[in-house]
């Protein structure tokens, strides 16, 4: 079954501002994908579409097999949403907040269960007005997982959150997905989502450029790892020697190490280079793309 | 039926307000004050325990009934467009309601926050006037009618005007036109009679209309306001010796009866919703 389905999905706000150019997406029931992408790429506004906050321009959004607009009730009810952008109502307690989202969506949760899941257990009877910003996120996101959904869409769900929130997230993701729930959550800080993510999608200018796993993309964006090579007796000409390999680049030397970006197969390459230029070397290293520059290299740079 | 769980939470935030209670407090000091007063002074002795009864009622109509009108715009004009401009409407749609289930709850959960605190001190303020008047006017039929009457036609006032007023809410884009077509509403309606002279002037030295101004009876009953003194006081003093009278009895015209009046008063419940729920149904949040 198919959790989410984008076809040609356009989407723009009072014909000058295209925030969507045809996307297409499938997320099969069941997968955990991250939607990536900067500020402004058009996270917010695919997931609007989702919710039918926002109607497109042209293209179809299904979600749960039913259709984004027309049975958008239905999608709802089915649906565990945490937000991008919202605020909670300063004036009613945590339990307020989880006992309308029972009545809403008809069906018997415990507001206590709830609220103790997501870290709330001591604050249920307090108005949520008083709460930290990573207070309002527990309680949206426990508002979220109320009637068990089929679907769950996280907006940005670190927002706001500490370290020991963010692992929460995690976890709270991990155990949905575990129970066979679809957990669609976007973020713009790629290492948020390579714990959890079987896929990832990641949009640039409101297009989709690129949907794969982290290995796939890391593999395809062919970004270079950084060798570090401890080494002694290193001369210009061995530095030369390196550099002109191929398959590296930026070769450079301090302090008894010398680093060069290099293509898989290139390191010993380089270490044989150096013993042939009579340096000895002591240890290496290498380290692979981090996953901020691979998303540099998709979100910036010319594909 | 989803706009019920809307309407509870509305209600709920509401009366956690300290608006709501400082509402409260007025509404009571108000009523209460205003029945006292009357009933203390006890202008119409000897007119009989009806008579006294009746003018304990409509003496505490219109202060109440603007009161609400000012009520109902504070509480109501950022009913929709606030909680879509800070956030909280994200929070509300993202649960299985329909946009016409928000629009719905949030009028009988305003409605709610005014009528009880509204009802709660017209029934303390008529009940100790009637006490102090002393004599029958507390078992008086025709007094014990007219209140009933009259908090039923409370009740629709309310409604009249938390419908406009969310309707504006819904209808606009921004919190500050939602204060500023509230007003307008509001001073339109204290100087429509003024309108409605002047028009007459202009309209008379031009053409020749003396004697013939029937048709001036709609536009006089064009503004919620008149239109719901117009059927209370038909059907009032239809059942008692109510002292307010409809205007239509003194217009000769087909038209000019308090079912037009009615038909006013239904178009503005109505009609102010009906353009929010279009605009706010076919809107990007």
């Amino acid at each position: 079954m198919v959790a989410i389905e984008l076809n040609g999905l356009t989407k723009r706000y009072g014909g000058s501002v295209t925030a969507l150019r045809g996307v297409d997406l499938r997320v099969d029931e069941g997968e955990v994908f991250g939607f990536l992408g900067p500020n402004g790429a058009g996270k917010s506004t695919t997931i609007n579409i989702l919710l039918d906050f926002v109607r497109p321009t042209s293209g179809r959004a299904s979600v749960l097999g039913l259709d984004a607009q027309a049975d958008s009730q239905e999608v709802r009810r089915r649906t565990g949403v945490l937000p991008e952008g919202y605020k909670v109502y300063d004036r009613l307690t945590a339990r307020h907040h989880v006992e309308f989202v029972i009545e809403s969506k008809a069906v018997d949760d415990d507001p206590v269960a709830v609220l103790e899941r997501v870290g709330l257990g001591d604050a249920i009877d307090r108005k949520a007005g008083d709460f930290s910003k990573g207070m309002k996120q527990r309680l949206t996101l426990g508002m979220a997982l109320v009637g068990d959904p089929d679907l769950l869409i996280l907006d940005e769900p670190s927002t706001g959150l500490d370290p020991s929130g963010v692992q929460d997230v995690r976890q709270i993701v991990n155990e949905e997905s575990d129970r066979g729930t679809t957990v669609f959550f976007s973020s713009h800080i790629l290492s948020q989502v390579e714990a959890v993510c079987d896929r990832v999608g990641i949009l640039r200018e409101g297009e989709l450029v690129a949907v794969d796993t982290i290995d796939g993309l890391r593999e395809a964006a062919g970004t270079q790892a950084t060798l570090r090579v401890m080494v002694e007796g290193v001369t210009d000409e061995a530095i030369d020697a390196v550099q002109s390999l191929s398959g590296v680049s930026n070769a450079s030397f301090s302090d008894g190490q010398l680093t060069a970006s290099v293509e898989d197969g290139a390191k010993m390459q380089v270490v044989t280079a150096l013993e042939d230029h009579g340096a000895s070397v002591s240890d290496f290293e290498t380290e692979e793309a981090s996953l901020e520059e691979l998303f540099m290299a998709y979100t910036e740079g010319a594909q | 039926m989803s706009w019920i769980a809307v309407a509870r939470k509305d209600f709920r935030d509401a009366i956690r307000s300290r608006m709501f209670w400082a509402l409260a407090i007025v509404f009571g000091l108000l009523s209460i004050g205003i029945g006292g007063l009357y009933g203390h002074f006890d202008v119409l002795q000897n007119t009989g325990a009806t008579n006294q009864g009746l003018f304990l009622v409509s003496f505490v109509q219109s202060p109440i009934t603007i009161f609400i009108m000012f009520i109902s715009a504070i509480i109501c004009h950022k009913s929709i467009v606030g909680e879509w401009e800070q956030g909280s409407l994200k929070l509300l749609l993202s649960l299985p309601h329909t946009r016409g289930d928000v629009i719905l709850g949030k009028i009988v959960g305003r409605a709610g926050v005014i009528a009880v605190p509204a009802i709660g001190s017209l029934i303390l303020g008529l009940g100790l006037g009637a006490v102090l008047l002393g004599g029958s006017v507390l078992t008086s039929v025709d007094f014990l009618a007219v209140s009933a009457g009259f908090l039923v036609a409370i009740l629709v006032y309310i409604a009249l005007f938390v419908s406009i007023f969310v309707g504006i809410s819904a209808i606009v884009r921004s919190s500050s036109l939602a204060v500023a077509g509230s007003i307008a509403l509001i001073v339109l309606q204290f100087f429509w009679g003024i309108i409605i002279s002047l028009l007459y002037l202009i309209l008379g030295a031009t053409f020749d209309i003396s004697g013939n101004a029937d048709w001036m009876y709609l536009l006089r009953i064009l503004m919620p306001n008149t239109a719901f003194n117009e059927v209370l006081n038909a059907t009032l003093s239809a059942i008692t010796e109510w002292p307010g009278k409809a205007t239509a009895s003194t217009v000769d015209a087909v038209y000019a009866s308090p079912v037009t009046a009615a038909v006013v008063l239904l178009l503005w419940i109505v009609l102010p919703v009906a353009i929010g729920y279009w605009r706010f149904e076919s809107a990007d949040l």
